[in-house]
């Protein structure tokens, strides 16, 4: 008949104890931590999965911080169209007046010292800068200031794109040579200009042949917003791709590597009761051992 | 007929049968508690007839085979653990899957570049992807570094270990000759084998051993046939250094059978295979993700323009090779502490730099997408993901060998116990009977006297 030492015991019982131990220590980092996999050594291919799952989450964070960046920018834009808009609106009213015989050269004079300020107002928009000192609607050459008075364009016709979605980039502003000076279109700045010289020369022709252009840069100016719109509906779309792909690259996270408190609780609790039956039967099997030595 | 003389000479055997049986089981209570105790069994005979009883021999429970298997199951569970231990902080220098891990500093790579596309001419943002990409280069090195150390720790602990091993492998021998001595007497040496069987154990924990018995001496063999100890006569492994790696080779010196380590077990078997497979491996994989990095972000960027219309300028100084690669990985001095050095645009001249040329930052960000790396098969994300399964396998399969091994040692230790242990209660039962027997003995000697006494008196 085999024969069962103290050793024998001693050794299975510290085995049962530790192996008990073990099992507790993990399930207890489980517990803690929320993870099921917080080395690689847990689950490799799990594991690896996270390395690709991380890496996209973190893009799609960057696309987001790039899309409000865009839109911020993109609502600048917006009211300074929406200013130039005013700004030739009221120039089509003086133009209007002004080739009214029934104005003199005095309000003429004063007309267009008006315009000469919707003039001005203008190129400042035209040529206007954001924090770090960039002039917004010079394409590429945001060191360049890109109109002079004449409406002359020295910038380029480049325009940013960055990614705001999963392979989707939008263009972040629109030149100038979209705006206020477009090639085969309209100079605002220009159509201004000669609008002032013809009300300062007191020349009703002259002021009345300004309206059909003032009508055509509105339309311009109307075209670039369009664009704007464009793009803001397209940053808007990529907000819902982006929320949809970042809730399905959470839950796929979840169910590879992290664990559900219910789950990891109660394997936490079934692995002390595991510990304490291991801790308890050796207690049992050691207290015997002892009993029959005494009792010999 | 032996008479009343005789008689006493029974009982003067008997007691001291008796008292010696006593005195064994004794020490087999004392010793139960000591690891490798192999159990003695008195074996008592009646002598010729009226001779009354004597202790034959001392029987010391011990079976060959059992042993060996002790041996070799110490020497599996010993080289799994080695390398699973050492496993861990490998696991911890490449495949680190937390926040400080090196996928999420690639990852702040390409959110910096992400950022200077959406801002080209912010020099704030400039200096941010120039620090992402000296975090990067950072982790890289001391990753490479983690793991170089690591081999040379390894490779002290296997030297260190040789040592002890020696050591080990002199006992055996010197305990061959002395139990040669003491049998040839014809004196029991249950002590010395028992001080050799523990030598031999420990020499399996640490190299493996395998043993032949000729004689009642042990011949002692590593790796596979490369006799340590004959007789009384040990053979000393020594190191000598890799002419190429500089790392520590085990020969046996006068021989001609090159490097034995990879033949070994034990915890040495398991350092050797962390040092030369494990942390190479791993080695390897480092370089090859720093050389495809470096090389593909250079294309990138070397393609591109500065703030000051520059082109053609690295962002890390160009690897040579792929070995080395990780700890060679520097960030080019051009660029160091310059922000405006970045490469943002894709047009521009020195007259006439383009700082709202963001295109080239674009390409950059592409680049995470791109399988520029493991041959073009890969993405640099994917193949960090490869590096973090590689390693983290063979981690989990150690552990896992590590957790059958101990399973199989504990077996092959409850068989030989079964044979050569101690159980308490029996013995205790035994030195019961001893105790019973004396005191009839004792009794017995007693009768024969009052006897002897009453013939004195007539």
């Amino acid at each position: 008949m085999p024969m069962i030492t103290d050793q024998m015991i001693y050794n299975n019982t510290r085995e049962a104890v530790m192996n008990g131990q073990r099992r507790l220590a993990e399930a207890t980092a489980r517990a803690q931590t929320g993870l099921r996999v917080s080395q690689a050594s847990d689950d490799p291919a799990a594991a690896q999965q996270s390395v690709l799952l991380d890496a996209h989450l973190q893009q799609l964070v960057g696309m987001k911080s790039a899309a409000d960046r865009v839109t911020t920018g993109f609502d600048n834009t917006t009211r300074d169209l929406l200013n130039v808009q005013q700004v030739l609106t009221r120039a089509k009213e003086l133009a209007i007046q002004g080739s009214n015989e029934t104005y003199n050269a005095g309000d003429r004079a004063a007309m267009a010292a008006e315009v000469a300020g919707l003039h001005a107002t203008v190129l400042a928009t035209a040529n206007k800068q954001n924090e770090l000192g960039e002039y917004i609607y010079s394409g590429f050459l945001t060191a360049t200031v890109p109109f002079d008075a004449a409406g002359t364009y020295s910038g380029d016709t480049n325009v940013r794109q960055v990614e705001v979605g999963p392979n989707l980039s939008v263009t972040t502003q629109i030149s100038g040579s979209q705006i206020f000076n477009v090639p085969g279109g309209q100079n605002v700045l220009a159509i201004l200009q000669t609008l002032q010289t013809a009300l300062g020369a007191n020349d009703t022709k002259a002021v009345h042949a300004k309206l059909d252009k003032i009508t055509a840069a509105t339309s311009q100016v109307s075209q670039a917003q369009t664009v704007i719109g464009a793009q803001e509906s397209m940053v808007n779309s990529a907000a819902n791709t982006r929320e949809l792909e970042e809730v399905s690259l959470r839950n796929t996270r979840q169910s590879s590597i992290e664990i559900s408190a219910p789950t990891a609780f109660s394997e936490l609790i079934e692995a002390e009761a595991a510990y304490q039956a291991a801790i308890t039967e050796a207690s049992r099997i050691l207290r015997t051992l002892d009993q029959g030595i005494t009792r010999l | 007929m032996p008479g009343l003389l005789g008689a006493l000479q029974i009982g003067s055997r008997g007691l001291q049968a008796h008292q010696l049986g006593a005195q064994i089981t004794g020490t087999n209570i004392a010793n139960a508690s000591i690891p490798g105790y192999h159990r003695e069994d008195p074996w008592m005979t009646s002598g010729a007839v009226y001779a009354g009883v004597q202790i034959a021999s001392v029987r010391r429970a011990a079976q060959d085979y059992l042993e060996r298997n002790v041996a070799l199951r110490t020497a599996i569970s010993e080289q799994n653990w080695a390398r699973s231990q050492q496993l861990t902080p490998l696991q911890n220098a490449v495949a680190d899957l937390g926040h400080t891990g090196l996928g999420k500093t690639l990852n702040d790579v390409f959110a910096g570049f992400r950022n200077m596309s959406a801002s080209s001419n912010d020099l704030a943002v400039r200096s941010d992807v120039l620090g992402k990409l000296q975090n990067l280069v950072s982790h890289i090195n001391n990753s490479a570094t983690t793991l170089h150390e690591q081999q040379r720790e390894v490779d002290c602990q296997i030297a260190a270990d040789l040592a002890a091993a020696n050591t080990q492998i002199a006992v055996i021998a010197n305990l061959n000759k002395s139990i040669d001595v003491v049998t040839t007497a014809g004196n029991p040496a249950a002590d010395l084998q028992d001080q050799r069987d523990r030598a031999v154990a420990e020499l399996a924990r640490m190299i493996g051993a395998h043993v032949d018995v000729e004689n009642g001496s042990y011949t002692v063999s590593v790796g596979e046939g490369i006799t340590v100890v004959k007789q009384g006569t040990p053979s000393f492994l020594a190191m000598a250094p890799d002419p190429v790696t500089g790392l520590s080779n085990i020969v046996l010196p006068n021989t001609n059978l090159g490097p034995l380590e990879s033949r070994l077990s034990g915890a040495m078997g398991g350092l050797v295979a962390v040092r030369d497979s494990d942390i190479v491996q791993a080695q390897a994989m480092l370089d090859q993700f720093a050389y495809d990095t470096a090389t593909a972000i250079n294309t990138v960027h070397a393609a591109g323009y500065d703030l000051d219309g520059t082109t053609g300028t690295d962002v890390f100084a160009a690897p040579a090779a792929v070995q080395g690669s990780a700890m060679g990985l520097r960030l080019n001095s051009a660029i160091i502490n310059n922000p405006r050095a970045l490469a943002a645009a894709q047009g521009g001249t020195a007259a006439t730099p383009l700082p709202g040329d963001n295109r080239n930052a674009v390409a950059l960000v592409a680049l995470q997408d791109q399988h520029v790396a493991g041959g073009g098969n890969q993405t640099l994300n994917e193949a960090l993901g490869s590096i973090v399964a590689h390693v983290g396998g063979q981690k989990m399969r150690a552990d896992s060998q590590y957790d059958e091994a101990r399973t199989l040692l504990l077996q092959a230790n409850n068989l030989r116990e079964q044979e050569s242990g101690v159980n308490i209660e029996e013995q205790m039962i035994h030195l019961t009977e001893f105790q019973t027997a004396h005191a009839a003995t004792a009794r017995f000697i007693s009768v024969i006297d009052d006897m002897l006494s009453t013939l004195l008196q007539m």
